[in-house]
């Protein structure tokens, strides 16, 4: 179970936390934690979802303490260098850029929406799936999707014309 | 499984195109006829598109002997009276030891384990330190095709100026423009103005990207939009009635002398370098390198520049929060698992072996060892 989930649980864990370290203390956690409670499991959902939900109470449980640790303010910002008049700007450096903003345009929002759009988007979980992990009703998840959605639109509208130029 | 069909999963699968014909014609005509959900429709798929680039994950490093190293140990299925009489066995003999060992000569307890790097007094607040923009250790306000750098992240920008003592050169287009292909032909490629340049921060804003209300009130101050700014956004001079090389000249030394811009600011060697060294103590923690990270930090906590010093500092103390954090995790753990706790320990010691923290974790990991418990402590300061 542990090879069969590891990857996928560790990719959840680090769309949550951000963190390497701690997606791979909480991934431990997380495998440890349903062993010790392996009689309390209904078999209602599939290992998979109930590795999910305990990883994410888990999650939860250690905000807190990572929020404490980890108080940067977000990055400023790359220098976005104009190569005037040239026509051959390097893609990656706009790759790279654009990077950036998603990460500052994902870090401000609330993290409710943000943990349901990461998932939805870079994991390819379901409204469904990502309410059994979260242990919120499904149309709860579809709002704070669409929350995510235009804030996220709002905030990355400017870096459009970078995707022209790519 | 039959799961109803939500608004969501049905437009991301517009988006990836994964939709069936049938299905994507009753979608399109669904959002044909409800506003609300075509907008928010089109706005996944701009987000859809431009979430596209945030780099690749890092890979797992945990393993199931790892994992095993942590698992209870009576996983296995001994009948209960042998475990009962395993348990009582052991006892006498650790009774015995214990009983032996006192009479040969005592059983001091240790004393409190004097901590000298780990602070567990220092105050340790949240810190909003704002941090250089990535590129700037290869930033040079010269383009490489001798034109201007400019900078188009306003708080970049500003950072810089702050950081450096310049203040903002301001120059705000609308791309296409040909007024301003004239002006960067005629007067941003002079050698008189490029000297200049070098001695402000050189910002650039795209008046066809900014909220249409903010790009008028800077065009009705004119256009091209030139202007002298402090860093904190305050205009100190207009250029703008002057696009021409030669009263631009004339009118830029204004600008300096508007903003105090003594002479003696740092040069963008300085600058870059201090950066450079920024980037790589920053690179070394988040490989992991904490050693390296922390040569790096001390190294810039005592730079002349006052901004990059601080950032030293700030690089310095929150190694001094994980190492606590680290700490205290372990301390906690402890008090239930003392395995779990020397796992912990040592993990941190792995991580911050080189640095000057190694040395008390390795203490702190050799006393739980030997006794089974987590030591008290005396803090370093």
């Amino acid at each position: 179970m542990f090879e069969e989930h590891r990857d996928a649980l560790f990719r959840f864990l680090y769309r949550l936390t951000r963190n390497a370290p701690d997606a791979e203390d909480l991934l431990q956690e997380t495998f440890l934690t349903c062993w010790r409670k392996r009689e309390q499991f209904e078999g209602r959902g599939s290992a998979v979802g109930y590795l999910r939900q305990t990883g994410y109470r888990l999650y939860l449980n250690s905000r807190e303490r990572r929020l404490r640790r980890d108080g940067l303010a977000p990055m400023v910002g790359e220098i976005d260098v104009a190569h005037e008049p040239d026509r051959d700007r390097d893609r990656k450096e706009v790759i790279g850029f654009l990077g950036e903003r998603v990460r500052e345009a994902l870090d401000g929002l609330p993290d409710a929406a943000r943990e349901a759009f990461v998932l939805f988007r870079y994991e390819g979980l379901s409204c469904a799936e990502i309410a059994e992990a979260v242990g919120a009703p499904v149309k709860t998840i579809e709002t704070r999707l669409g929350r995510a959605t235009r804030l996220l639109s709002q905030k990355l509208r400017p870096y459009r014309h970078h995707m022209t130029s790519l | 499984m039959n799961e109803p069909p939500y608004s969501m999963d049905r437009i991301r699968a517009w988006v990836e195109g994964s939709l069936e014909p049938e299905e994507l014609r009753r979608l399109e005509r669904e959002l044909a006829a409800d506003e609300e959900l075509g907008e928010l429709a089109q706005q996944f798929r701009d987000v859809h598109a431009l979430t596209e680039a945030l780099g690749p994950l890092p890979e797992p490093s945990s393993s199931f002997a790892q994992l095993e190293r942590r698992l209870p140990q009576a996983t296995g299925s001994r009948p209960v009276a042998r475990r009962v009489a395993a348990a009582a066995g052991i006892l006498l003999v650790a009774s015995v030891a214990v009983i032996a060992w006192r009479s040969l000569g005592g059983f001091a307890a240790p004393g409190p384990l004097q901590l000298s790097a780990i602070d567990l007094n220092a105050r340790l607040e949240i810190e909003s330190v704002a941090v250089p923009p990535a590129g700037l250790a290869g930033y040079d306000p010269r383009s490489a095709s001798g034109g201007v750098a400019w900078i188009y992240d306003d708080r970049a920008a500003a950072w810089l100026a702050e950081a450096s003592g310049r203040p903002l050169l301001v120059y705000g287009s609308i791309r296409g423009c040909p007024m301003c292909v004239v002006l960067e032909r005629d007067v941003f490629a002079q050698a008189e103005v490029l000297d200049l340049v070098e001695r402000y921060v050189p910002l650039r804003i795209d008046l066809g990207a900014i909220p249409q209300d903010d790009a008028n009130a800077l065009i009705q101050r004119g256009y091209p939009f030139l202007e002298v700014w402090s860093f904190e956004r305050e205009t100190l001079h207009s250029l703008s009635r002057a696009p021409v090389a030669a009263s631009f000249v004339e009118s830029m030394q204004v600008g300096l002398e508007a903003a105090g811009a003594r002479g003696d600011m740092p040069t963008w060697e300085r600058i870059r370098s201090a950066a450079q060294q920024l980037d790589g103590a920053r690179a070394d923690e988040e490989a992991g390198l904490m050693a390296e990270a922390e040569r790096g930090y001390s190294a810039l906590a005592s730079s002349a520049q006052e901004a990059f010093a601080s950032l030293g500092a700030a690089g310095l103390r929150r190694l001094l929060t994980d190492v606590r954090e680290r700490f205290l995790a372990a301390r906690e753990a402890a008090a239930t698992d003392p395995d779990r706790a020397l796992t912990m320990l040592g993990a941190a010691l792995e991580r911050y072996r080189g640095t000057r923290f190694a040395p008390d974790l390795e203490a702190l990991r050799r006393r739980l060892e030997q006794d089974g418990c987590f030591p008290e402590v005396l803090s370093a300061f």
